[in-house]
C-alpha cells in the first residue's frame, strides 16, 4: 500500500500536494474510485423508476434491494428489513473493494488495516446507536450481564468484548485480502522460477513469464474471487448479528 | 545468532501448526452441517448462515497467525542484514 506498488493510480499519487500528502496514499484514492462507481451504479439503478421495472438497470436495482431485505430479515428477524440500507451497503462497498485487487495494475484497499479499521468503526459505532435507538437506556442494561450482583466482573468483559469484536472484525478482513494478494504474488514468482529451471517453459516456446501467468494466475483469480466474496459476506453477515444482538430484549445476549 | 535461527525456526512453524488445528476444527463443523444438512434438508439455510459464521470465526484466528507470520518475517531479515554488518 505505498507508493512502490505498482498501480495505475500512482501517478495521483506522486502529484499530491504537499499538505495532502501524508494523510492520503493509494488505497485511499482507490477507495475513492470504488465509492464513485457505486454511486454511479446506484444513481444509474435508481433514475426513471416505473412502477413496474422497464429498464434492466431497475430491474438490477430492485433484486439487490430484495436480496439485502430478505437477507437482513432472515438474519435480524421480523423488522430486520431496516437495516439493510447499512448491511447492504457495506457488503457491496467491501465486496467491490476486494475485487479491485483481482484487477491487473490496482491494490484491494481492503490490503490495508486502516480502510478494514474505519469500516469495523463504522458497522460498530452503528451498532451502539441502532441499540440505544431501540431499546433506549435500558440498552446498558445488557453490558451488567444475567444475575445483576456479578456486574464488577461482567461490565468490564463486556466492554473489552466490544473491543475485540472490533479487533477481529477488521484484522479478519485486512488478514484475508492482504493474504490472499501476497499469496498471489508469491506462487507466481514461486511458478516463474520454477518454470525458468526446468524445460517445460522451452518445450512450450514461451517466457517463463508468461506460462507462469498463464498456469498460476487463473486458478489464483478464482481463488481471489471465493475469498472476496465470502468475506464481504461475512462482514456483512456478522454486523447483521451483532446488530440482531444489541436490539434483542433477551438479557443474555453478549 | 542463535536467536535469530530460533526465531526463523519458530516463524516457519507458527502458520502451520495454527493451519492444523484450524483445519480440525472445520473438519468437525464441516462434519456437523453436513449431518445436520443430511437429516433436515430443509434447514439449509439456518445451517449454512451458522457454517459460515463458524468457519470464519475459526479462520480468523488462522489469519492472526498468517499476520504475526508477516510481521515476524520482516523482523527477521532486519536481523539477518544486522548481524551480517557487524
Amino acid at each position: 500500500m505505498h507508493e512502490e506498488v505498482g498501480s495505475w493510480l500512482n501517478i495521483i499519487v506522486q502529484h499530491l500536494p504537499a499538505w495532502a500528502a501524508p494523510y492520503v496514499n493509494l488505497g485511499v484514492i482507490t477507495s475513492w474510485v470504488v465509492l464513485g462507481l457505486v454511486v454511479v451504479l446506484a444513481w444509474r439503478c435508481t433514475r426513471n423508476l416505473k412502477l413496474v421495472a422497464q429498464s434492466g438497470w431497475q430491474t438490477i436495482g430492485e433484486w439487490a434491494y430484495q436480496l439485502a431485505t430478505s437477507f437482513c430479515e432472515g438474519l435480524i428477524g421480523p423488522g430486520g428489513e431496516r437495516f439493510a440500507p447499512l448491511i447492504g451497503s457495506l457488503f457491496i462497498y467491501i465486496l467491490i473493494m476486494n475485487l479491485t485487487g483481482l484487477v491487473p495494475g490496482f491494490v484491494s484497499p481492503t490490503a490495508s488495516l486502516n480502510m478494514t479499521l474505519a469500516l469495523a468503526i463504522t458497522a460498530l459505532v452503528a451498532v451502539q446507536y441502532y441499540g440505544f435507538r431501540e431499546r433506549g437506556w435500558r440498552y446498558l442494561l445488557h453490558f451488567v450481564g444475567e444475575p445483576w450482583w456479578l456486574f464488577p466482573l461482567m461490565i468490564p468483559i463486556h466492554l473489552i468484548g466490544e473491543v475485540a469484536r472490533l479487533l477481529s472484525l477488521s484484522i479478519r478482513l485486512f488478514g484475508n485480502i492482504f493474504g490472499k494478494e501476497v499469496v498471489i504474488g508469491q506462487i507466481l514468482i514461486l511458478l516463474g522460477t520454477l518454470l525458468a529451471m526446468n524445460r517445460l517453459s522451452v518445450v512450450l516456446r514461451v517466457p517463463a513469464v508468461i506460462s507462469s501467468v498463464a498456469i498460476g494466475h487463473v486458478p489464483l483469480l478464482l481463488l481471489g474471487l471465493l475469498v472476496s466474496l465470502i468475506q464481504a459476506l461475512i462482514f456483512a453477515m456478522l454486523t447483521g448479528v451483532y446488530i440482531q444482538g444489541a436490539i434483542a430484549t433477551e438479557h443474555e445476549t453478549g | 545468532m542463535e536467536f535469530t535461527a530460533v526465531l526463523a525456526a519458530v516463524v516457519g512453524l507458527a502458520v502451520p501448526i495454527a493451519v492444523i488445528a484450524g483445519a480440525f476444527a472445520q473438519a468437525k463443523v464441516g462434519t456437523a452441517a453436513m449431518e445436520g444438512l443430511a437429516r433436515q434438508p430443509e434447514a439449509a439455510g439456518d445451517i449454512q448462515r451458522g457454517l459460515i459464521i463458524t468457519l470464519a470465526l475459526i479462520e480468523s484466528l488462522v489469519i492472526y497467525a498468517l499476520l504475526t507470520f508477516f510481521m515476524l518475517q520482516g523482523h527477521v531479515a532486519t536481523l539477518v542484514e544486522k548481524l551480517g554488518q557487524s
